[in-house]
């Protein structure tokens, strides 16, 4: 269920600059699938529903989606935009609550391509008088309460990164204590000792139960040697 | 009365020690992923899934729906204690169950809670025996174009009725579908998207892409929040546990209408037990202001007793959906389908005929899983509160192992690992950015019958597309799509509506 809209007067972070990423990522899968549907040694007489047929299908799909995506984060939001985040709690709210549960029920997420057009000129006689794109940006730029901590993030993928280049070196214990000692130094655990030991028993027991008794493989490293 | 027969079938087969184990390792484990905020039943079978590679099917099988159930045992009980909800399905008896343990009534509305839950989930389980031959029987005239049908009404449902934005409901819909076309085209053998890799010509792992985006995909969305200010106080249940006879009369009917609105829920592919839980909650809410005495907002019983039971409902019918149908309506089922695939078995109509043993076993399993689950949850809540004691670094840790593991012990290849490190990655980006995972397991896991489906359906019909709404069966599953998409957006106009006011 949607979750209670609070007028901040800024942006949430899915309608943030940063949200772009996601219909960055559809673009670019479309673009993987549109060069291997080109590329692709078609076995057999294809026909008209061969295995090109779906990739087409998703590709069309993943360009589709990624336009109106962009759409959605970037479409002017009286209910966030208008509203500089430093005054919200000054602006007299009538006006603007209005203008914001018009827009959101005719241009709701669910708004499909036929009204997207209705749906621009119906908010911009909103955000006119309001403010211009700049105190938009600036709300969304601002430290969110909700930011990302990217130390912490770099810490956990570097501590993935790792264990994969040294698993097949170090074998499973080490490289998994390694990987268990990233993501909780991550996660803001600085007690290393009882850290790398709680890793190099995690890391164990996954080896007992998994590999010593139900017999999947793991691979020993160099420990396994000895 | 025939499933009678088969269902004693079953209890005979799992009631020896070693399935039991299961069922209790499963209730165990289930309840385990409920309580403890951010995890959850999808992840915790996502991550159990290479033990498809070496137990038996019974009992993976039912620990697996073992850890379903407890999930949504469990779910209730950080919701309840400390207000913050471990799953989306405990978010609507949240809002009274935290006002009862407010009240000094925590152990109460954890009862409540339980056994609703309880209730949900046997009569769901009472009504799949009975229906799910009927259901099976009747799809097995399912051809290509009704199981084209089936997908389509899976991919739109749970990426635009459930999903709260549709865009990034079908955004993600688009993301599963590219994963699942990487790969051996089947019918032609065609490779697909390798680029040469020999790694992906057998596609990527559905054990890779699950345990990615649900287990990796978390521990990095813990890892990009941590610092922010958490409340993390819980309200220990204190005191009995049992509910009193004025307790229970207050309750029943709401434990019984939760029921009714969770059934029907779990055949409509409306992405699990959220929706019902909330329009148990809302029917309660309603019913409540004809009272006398309004509870709702001080903690009443009802807004806990028929949201719990309409989850439970829903996952019980889930499975039954699951069985005959070979539909996975919620991200926990399709995790389940993906392990019924792991042993070559394909739910689905003709899985009762070929492997009724497992269904019935399986079903067999539900019953004692609720009874285990019940035991578990009723007497030991304060128990299982004290897991909100373990630290998040430790606990996700845990799981960034366990998930390496998974991934390794799918296929021994250093480019699952890499792949599982891309997708935990695209995990992270889709949970900061509000894109839902459970349409991407969905496409993963029906896209293939999709296309399938539907080359076969134009080949055998010259490529007619009219032979797609051909049959009655095709006809009604269109129509009910098109039903539930205008009462989604019926509902979000309402909802904006009474936002309004």
């Amino acid at each position: 269920m949607s979750t209670p809209t609070v007028t901040t007067g800024r942006r949430p972070v899915h309608l943030s600059k940063g949200a772009l990423v996601v219909p960055a990522i559809l673009a670019g899968l479309g673009l993987f699938l549109l060069y291997g549907t080109l590329t692709m040694e078609v076995v057999g007489d294809g026909g008209l529903f061969g295995p090109t047929t779906m990739p087409w299908i998703v590709v069309v799909l993943c360009f589709v989606v990624a336009a109106l995506l962009t759409f959605d984060i970037l479409r002017p939001r009286p209910e966030y935009d208008a509203v500089p985040a430093a005054t919200t709690a000054t602006v007299p709210a009538g006006t603007t609550t209005d203008t914001t549960l018009d827009d959101g029920a005719t241009g709701g997420p669910s708004a499909t391509v036929t009204d997207s057009t209705d749906t621009d000129t119906d908010t911009d006689p909103g955000t006119d008088p309001g403010t211009d794109p700049g105190t938009g940006e600036a709300g969304a730029d601002a430290p969110a309460p909700e930011g990302v901590n990217v130390p912490a993030v770099l810490t956990a993928v570097g501590g993935v990164v790792g264990f994969i280049i040294v698993l097949p070196f170090l074998g499973w214990i080490l490289s998994a204590t390694g990987l268990f000692t990233a993501v909780a130094a991550a996660l803001g655990n600085r007690k290393w000792l009882p850290i790398v030991l709680a890793g190099l028993a995690v890391a164990s027991a996954v080896q007992v139960v998994f590999s010593a008794m139900l017999g999947i493989s793991l691979p020993a490293g160099f420990v396994g040697g000895l | 009365m025939e499933q009678l027969t088969n269902l004693l079938g079953g209890f005979a087969d799992i009631l020896s020690p070693s399935a039991l184990l299961f069922v209790f390792l499963g209730a165990l484990l289930g309840t385990a992923v409920g309580v403890l905020p951010g995890l959850g039943s999808a992840m915790a079978v996502a991550l159990l899934l290479p033990l498809t590679f070496v137990l038996e099917p019974t009992s993976a099988l039912i620990m697996f729906t073992g850890i379903y159930f407890g999930g949504l045992f469990g779910d209730s009980i950080a919701g309840f204690l400390m207000n913050t909800p471990g799953n989306s399905t405990a978010i609507a008896s949240t809002f009274e169950g935290h006002r009862m343990a407010l009240r000094g009534k925590a152990a109460q509305a954890l009862a409540t809670g339980a056994i609703g839950a309880f209730i949900g989930g046997m009569v769901a389980s009472t009504l799949v025996v009975f229906f799910a031959p009927t259901l099976a029987s009747l799809a097995t005239g399912f051809g290509p174009a009704e199981f084209f049908a089936l997908a389509v009404f899976a991919f739109i449902a749970i990426s635009a009725v459930v999903a709260d934005s549709a865009i990034r409901g079908i955004a993600a819909l688009a993301i599963g579908l590219s994963l699942a076309l990487i790969g051996i085209d089947q019918p032609s053998g065609t490779p697909r998207f390798s680029f040469g890799a020999s790694q992906l010509l057998d596609g990527v792992s559905i054990v890779v892409i699950t345990v990615s985006l649900l287990a990796l995909g978390e521990v990095f969305a813990q890892a990009a929040k941590y610092g922010r200010a958490e409340d993390t106080r819980a309200v220990m249940p204190k005191g009995r546990w049992w509910l009193s006879k004025a307790e229970i009369r207050q309750a029943m009917p709401a434990w019984l209408r939760g029921t009714a609105i969770g059934v029907p829920f779990g055949v409509i592919p409306a992405g699990g037990a959220e929706v019902p839980t909330f329009l148990a909650y809302g029917t309660e809410r309603r019913l409540d202001r004809r009272r006398a005495q309004p509870m709702f907002g001080k903690g009443a019983i009802q807004g806990v007793a028929a949201p719990e039971a309409a989850g439970n409902a829903t996952a019980g019918t889930a499975m039954g959906a699951l069985l005959a149908l070979g539909l996975p309506t919620s991200a926990t089922a399709a995790i389940l389908l993906a392990a019924f695939q792991q042993y070559g078995l394909q739910p689905g109509p003709l899985l009762l005929e070929r492997s009724g043993d497992i269904v019935w076993a399986l079903l067999a399993g539900f019953f004692l899983a609720m009874i285990v689950l019940l035991i578990l949850n009723l007497p030991f809540a304060p128990l299982w509160a004290q897991l909100l004691r373990v630290p998040k670094s430790y606990l996700y840790a845990s799981i960034a192992v366990f998930a390496a593991f998974g991934v390794y012990a799918a296929g021994a290849s250093t480019v699952d690992l890499v792949i599982m490190l891309i997708l935990g990655v695209l995990g992270l980006a889709m949970r900061l950015y509000d894109i839902p995972v459970a349409p991407v397991l969905i496409a993963v896991i029906l896209g293939p019958l999709a296309e399938y489906s539907l080359r076969d359906a134009m080949t055998n019909s010259d490529n007619d597309p009219a032979v797609l709404v051909s049959s009655p069966i095709t006809i009604v599953l269109y129509v009910l799509l098109v039903a539930g998409l205008v009462w989604t957006a019926w509902r979000r106009f309402a909802e904006k509506r009474a936002a309004d006011v």
